[in-house]
């Protein structure tokens, strides 16, 4: 299965989905050490966002959000791409400095958790392939 | 989007990658955010340069931002930073951290960054109604808008570094007509009383009320420019939007959306912010946001009245403040005070046993979701509690 949207950073990234339907605070509400998300109550509370293709609506919470992205990168424990429905500039910024590709305007209730899935985000295009 | 030939020049990189990169990030962001232009602006406040908070990454970033000779186009100011970059010791903070957060603060400076570090840049410094700014604070981007009539949206920390880089912001939200409309009414006419010796309490009503939507406040009672500080402040801490329409003081009419939401506010609204941080305290810190001159001088000034503290008071401003003489009078008092930082963003109140009062409810926001004990109250009150009134 294929789904398209809109490219906001270019890249190319290989992992297995990891689908959330509650928006993510980085700041505060994922460790930067190692990349577990900590925010109390959270549905994805404990899992890795390490090399995985993460897919959630949007973030939340403090601007600092973005820079929690750099020092996933930095640690080599962020995502290995971002799918949103809607991004906002938190995860957008954070994109763009960390090298992490980023496209939104997908519908994620299409997305499946674990299974695995190559995005490939162009200039024009941005596409996400599931091997189900 | 419809870039101007000057704003593509930036982006193929005529004024170094830095600048480049920096244009890009303003370019997705507008895209993302549906503006179909960017809007020149005159003043950016960067925020997010707390160590303790953006850590080796961030620090690293910016000091490539400074070393490929990024240098911002408009005057930038700088929020407070994870320590007093004098008195950092007394503070508790570690020698490491405090080399590292020098390093972040001189790179900026290099980058032509005015080292402000405060929240309050409205104080040092003239805002015109109609100015268009890039500012990040959510206290300071309210009192823009609500106060000044300058517009600006609550940009955040590294996008309003790339906007002082670039001198542009997306045109989109608060910068725009439209995006001024309020969506909700508030309206503090049956609290007037309470809301005067509380405004704090009233903010933080008003800002879960209004989320992320425009709002307008109405029969809010007078309260001078520091109790609109404190107000608005409180405004941020609990919701998402950086416009109140603030009738009488305002300079703008408010333009109100047809259908708008009308909340009434009542007694117990108030009463259950105040009594939602309460507990047993072992200081009183102020100046969240940051207390101006005035402020600093009206405490010392009652303190020394009352003939010095009982217990401790530290107060926290800017080093642009310029207190002089102040200073040795406060300490002379037993009043204690910090530039470049504050309670929330600093480890001291971690050093103080973690237990305090305030009268801020962005403070006391803040710090209980950090798992401090915090007990909010009036100004009249915690100072009287510093001098030996209040048990």
């Amino acid at each position: 299965m294929r789904i398209c949207g809109r490219p906001l950073v270019e890249g190319v990234a290989r992992g297995e989905l990891l689908v959330t339907g509650e928006p993510i605070s980085f700041y505060g509400g994922v460790d930067p050490e190692t990349g577990v998300i900590v925010e109390k109550g959270h549905e994805l509370e404990g899992e890795s966002v390490a090399g995985r293709i993460l897919a959630f609506p949007h973030g939340k919470g403090s601007t600092v959000g973005s820079y929690v992205l750099l020092r996933l990168a930095r640690n080599g424990v962020a995502p290995a791409g971002i799918v949103n429905a809607r991004s906002e500039p938190i995860i957008i910024i954070g994109c763009l400095i960390s090298g992490i590709p980023l496209m939104d305007g997908v519908e994620l209730g299409r997305l499946v958790s674990g299974a695995y899935a190559e995005m490939v985000v162009g200039e024009e295009d941005a596409c996400i392939e599931l091997h189900l | 989007m419809e870039l101007s030939r000057e704003e593509e020049d930036l982006l193929k990189g005529a004024r170094g990658e830095a600048v480049a990169l920096a244009m890009k990030a303003v370019v997705k962001v507008g895209e993302a955010l549906g503006a179909e232009r960017l809007v020149p602006v005159r003043w950016a406040h960067v925020s997010g340069i707390s160590y303790k908070n953006i850590g080796d990454a961030g620090l690293e970033f910016i000091e490539g931002l400074a070393e490929r000779g990024a240098r911002v186009a408009v005057r930038t100011t700088l929020n407070p930073a994870g320590m007093d970059l004098e008195r950092w010791r007394e503070m508790g903070v570690n020698a490491g951290f405090a080399e590292k957060q020098r390093r972040i603060v001189s790179a900026l400076a290099r980058m032509g960054v005015e080292p402000t570090l405060t929240c309050t840049p409205y104080l040092y410094g003239v805002v015109e109604p109609g100015d268009h700014l890039a500012w990040a604070e959510s206290n300071a981007v309210l009192y823009a808008n609500s106060v000044l009539g300058a517009r600006t949206n609550r940009e955040g920390g590294p996008l309003a570094l790339f906007e002082a880089l670039t001198g542009r912001a997306p045109f989109v939200g608060l910068h725009t007509d439209e995006g001024r409309e309020a969506e909700v009414v508030v309206d503090l006419g049956g609290v007037e009383e309470l809301a005067a010796e509380y405004p704090q309490a009233a903010g933080y009503v008003v800002g879960a009320a209004a989320g992320p939507r425009v709002a307008v406040a109405e029969g809010l009672p007078r309260l001078g420019r520091w109790g609109l500080k404190l107000f608005l402040a409180a405004v941020g801490a609990s919701g998402g939007t950086g416009l109140v329409y603030l009738p009488g003081v305002s300079p703008e009419e408010p333009r109100i959306r047809g259908g708008a939401e009308r909340v009434e506010v009542e007694k117990r609204d108030l009463l259950d912010v105040l009594g939602r941080y309460s507990g047993d305290v072992e200081a009183a810190v102020v100046g969240c946001p940051h207390l101006s001159r005035d402020e600093v001088e009206e405490i010392v000034r009652y303190v020394g009245r009352r003939g010095g503290v009982k217990r401790r008071l530290i107060l926290f401003t800017a080093r642009a403040a310029g207190l002089g003489d102040l200073v040795t009078e406060a300490s002379r008092l037993g009043v204690e005070i910090y530039y470049d930082t504050c309670m929330v963003v600093s480890p001291l109140v971690g050093h103080l046993g973690g237990r305090v009062m305030v009268d801020s409810a962005k403070a006391a926001y803040y710090l209980s979701s950090q798992g401090f004990t915090v007990d909010l109250v009036s100004r009249r009150e915690l100072l009287e509690y510093v001098v030996g009134g209040r048990p």
